[in-house]
Order: structure tokens, then sequence, then C-alpha cells
């Protein structure tokens, strides 16, 4: 369970939404003596009337108008993040998958890859445990790994801390690797230039429409593990279809990292950043 | 999505704006929850009113108003709202859509009670 929200697997789906299963949902038993002409929930506890935005106030009301997203304080950290990023020369890139989608081995063959004077410097995210870094280290980068202890992404915060200190004001390409998640890290971004969706053959071809925020975001979309295409029921056009159904525009690279089948576009991509 | 945290988030921007306004009590919220958020509004509602106890929102109503996904298509000018996810015109069918609008969570307004209105301060 996320510490976070207190959320599970299967927690906090549309349909539930709409069929208004909640027990908060007000119940519309009494008479209206006006029309609903625009979309609302009655999202409030439960009593004898309910209210609507355009009913007048009483005397000693007053109505403060705002205009600020909730998520506000993240992006302003980001956009921090993203003006030391560019005052130092740092590209970065924000990795992002399902978990076992094959982030880590990724980045493993791409250390390999690289060429001396392109150094690349990796955040690893993961709840507990250090053991993508120490693949990351094995392969030769220079990685540091950043625990959430219960959260299920980083955000901006959390790589706001590494500025000046892991993360040096030098030129070079930083890769962050999230946790493993399709859902929360989209709406939490870190002041990266891109983001990249990772997406493996054995998850199914229709992923991109089941969880269309975090590929519709993505800068680029890397199919892994075609290895497995032979043995999984993925069709490659379908995939595309569900795609561009949600991303017009973004790169997709087809990459087996095990056999590196297609990793030289990938290393052209990264030059892109 | 991040309920909870959400929530949180919620309560501090609110109770920002309403202690910059002089407010001893929040009435309501007027939060605006994008149709492509992927926030739960009946979730957060319960976890904002949990979190709001104590607090000068405590006892706050939530209204929300559904903010639908709004496209702009380049090629026929027009702009639709799809009931899904799903980067295509409803107009001409093509996929040359910006998506313009849905995507947040956001508050557009409280209601509040201020001391000097109410003569007493509000326990």
């Amino acid at each position: 369970m996320c510490k976070a929200c207190g959320c599970s697997a299967a927690a906090h789906t549309k349909q539930s939404e709409t069929t208004g299963s909640n027990r908060l949902d007000a119940k519309h038993d009494h008479e209206h003596d006006h029309e609903h002409d625009h979309e609302h929930d009655h999202a409030h506890p439960h009593s004898d009337g309910h209210t609507h935005r355009d009913d007048a106030l009483d005397a000693h009301e007053q109505r403060i108008s705002v205009g600020r997203r909730v998520l506000e304080r993240n992006d302003q950290v980001a956009d921090r993040n993203h003006a030391f990023f560019d005052q130092h020369g740092i590209r970065v890139l924000h990795l992002m998958s399902s978990p076992g989608a094959g982030k880590t081995l990724l980045l493993e063959k791409t250390l390999a890859l690289a060429s001396k004077d392109s150094p690349i410097s990796v955040l690893v995210g993961d709840v507990e445990q250090d053991l993508d870094a120490q693949r990351l280290a094995a392969a030769g980068g220079r990685v540091k790994q950043l625990n959430t202890h219960g959260s299920c992404h980083l955000d901006a915060a959390s790589i706001e801390r590494e500025l000046g200190h892991f993360v040096k004001p030098e030129k070079g390409l930083l890769i962050i690797e999230n946790v493993g998640n399709l859902v929360c890290p989209a709406a939490f971004s870190l002041g990266e230039h891109a983001k990249v969706v990772l997406l493996s053959t054995p998850e199914g071809e229709d992923k991109p429409s089941k969880y269309p925020l975090i590929f519709h975001d993505a800068s680029c979309i890397v199919i892994t593990k075609t290895d497995l295409l032979p043995y999984v029921p993925f069709r490659k056009e379908q995939c595309e279809s569900h795609i561009r159904a949600v991303n017009p525009k973004a790169p997709i690279l087809w990459l087996s990292a095990l056999t590196s089948d297609g990793m030289y576009r990938w290393m052209e991509y990264l030059r892109t950043i | 999505m991040h309920e909870l945290s959400l929530a949180l988030s919620l309560l501090r921007l609110v109770s920002e704006a309403a202690s910059h306004a002089g407010a001893s009590r929040v009435k309501r919220v007027m939060l605006d929850v994008g149709e492509g958020s992927g926030v739960h509004s009946e979730a957060l509602t319960f976890c904002f009113q949990e979190a709001a106890r104590g607090t000068l929102a405590e006892g706050a109503e939530i209204l929300v108003k559904r903010v639908p996904l709004k496209l702009h298509c380049r090629h026929c000018l027009k702009t639709s709202s799809p009931s899904e996810f799903r980067l295509v015109c409803e107009a001409c069918g093509e996929s040359t859509v910006d998506l313009c609008d849905g995507l947040d969570l956001s508050v557009s307004a409280i209601d509040i009670e201020t001391e000097n209105s109410l003569g007493v301060q509000d326990v």
C-alpha cells in the first residue's frame, strides 16, 4: 500500500466514480428548483440540502478567487531544478515505466555503450533497497540510489535535494530512473528536459490507452523486450495505434536491451536530448 | 491517484488563501477537476475532510466542477471535448490536435467567513 495515498492496485477507478458507489455521494432525492446545465459532482458531507457554486452567498460570507493548481508547488520546484540544469549545461532525461519493464537493464547497457567523453550520471528511485544502484555501478555508472520508503514516485523535491551534491554543476547527461509506476509519475514533473516511457512486450499492446496521461506526456516511447515478441500476444501495429491515439508525435523506439537489438537507435536518441 | 497527498496539498493551498484573506473559517472550496487529471474527487474530498479537522477548513464543503478534456484541432480549427482520453478531433477525425484543458486539479475559489462579519470568533 502506498503511504502517500493509501492506494492499492484496485483503488480509485473511474467506474466506481461514475456509478457513485462511494458513500459520500449525496443522493438526488430532493426537489431541484433550477436547471443543472453544468457538469458537477456533489462530493460533500451528507446533509439535508446541497449548495451550488452559483447559489447566492450568505450575508456574512465572502468569495475569494484563488485560481491555483493543487500541484503547483511541485511544478515550482521542478522549474527551479530545470533552471539549475540549464545554467550548468546538464541535460536531463526522466525514465518511467511499470515495474519490471526493463528500465535498469536499459541503463546498464547504455552505460556500457556510452563514450568516455559523454559522462552519464544516474539517480535511481526505488521504494527500498539499492539493488538497482548496485547493478548500475557495476556497469561502470556514476549512480546514486534514492529511496522513497513508501511513496510510489519521486517528486521534484527529491531531486532538488541532490542539486550541487550528487548532481554536480557541470555539463553532462543526467538520467533519473523513477519508481516503477505508470500512474503517479505522470503528475510529478522533476524538471527534466525529456520524459521517456518504457513499455515491454509482455505487458500488452493496449497499455497506452489504459494509462493515457503518462504516454501522452512522453517525449519518446520505448518498447522493450522485443526479443520476446515470438512468445507473447503483442501486435506492433496495434500498439502503435494505441500510442498514437494519446500521443501523435513522440518517436517510438523498438529494442531489446538483452540482445542489444535496436540499442543504437536509443543511443542516437540520447544525443538529441 | 494520490488522494491523501493531494488532499494535504489542497489543504495547504486553501489555508494559505484563507489566511491571506483574513478568514476565520472556510465554508466552501470550489475545486476544478480535469477529466484527464486522474483524480478521484470523492476520495479526495474524504481525505480533505479528515485532514482539515482542527483547521479553519474543518467542515468545508467541496464543490467539484468537472473540467472536460478540450482539444483544439489544427486541421479543421474546431474545438471538441472527447468523452475518452483519445487525441482525435471529434469534428474531422484527424489527430492533429492540441490538448488545451482538462488535465489539471485546481482551486478556482473559496467561500470564507471572516471574524469581522460574524462579530465573534468561531471555535
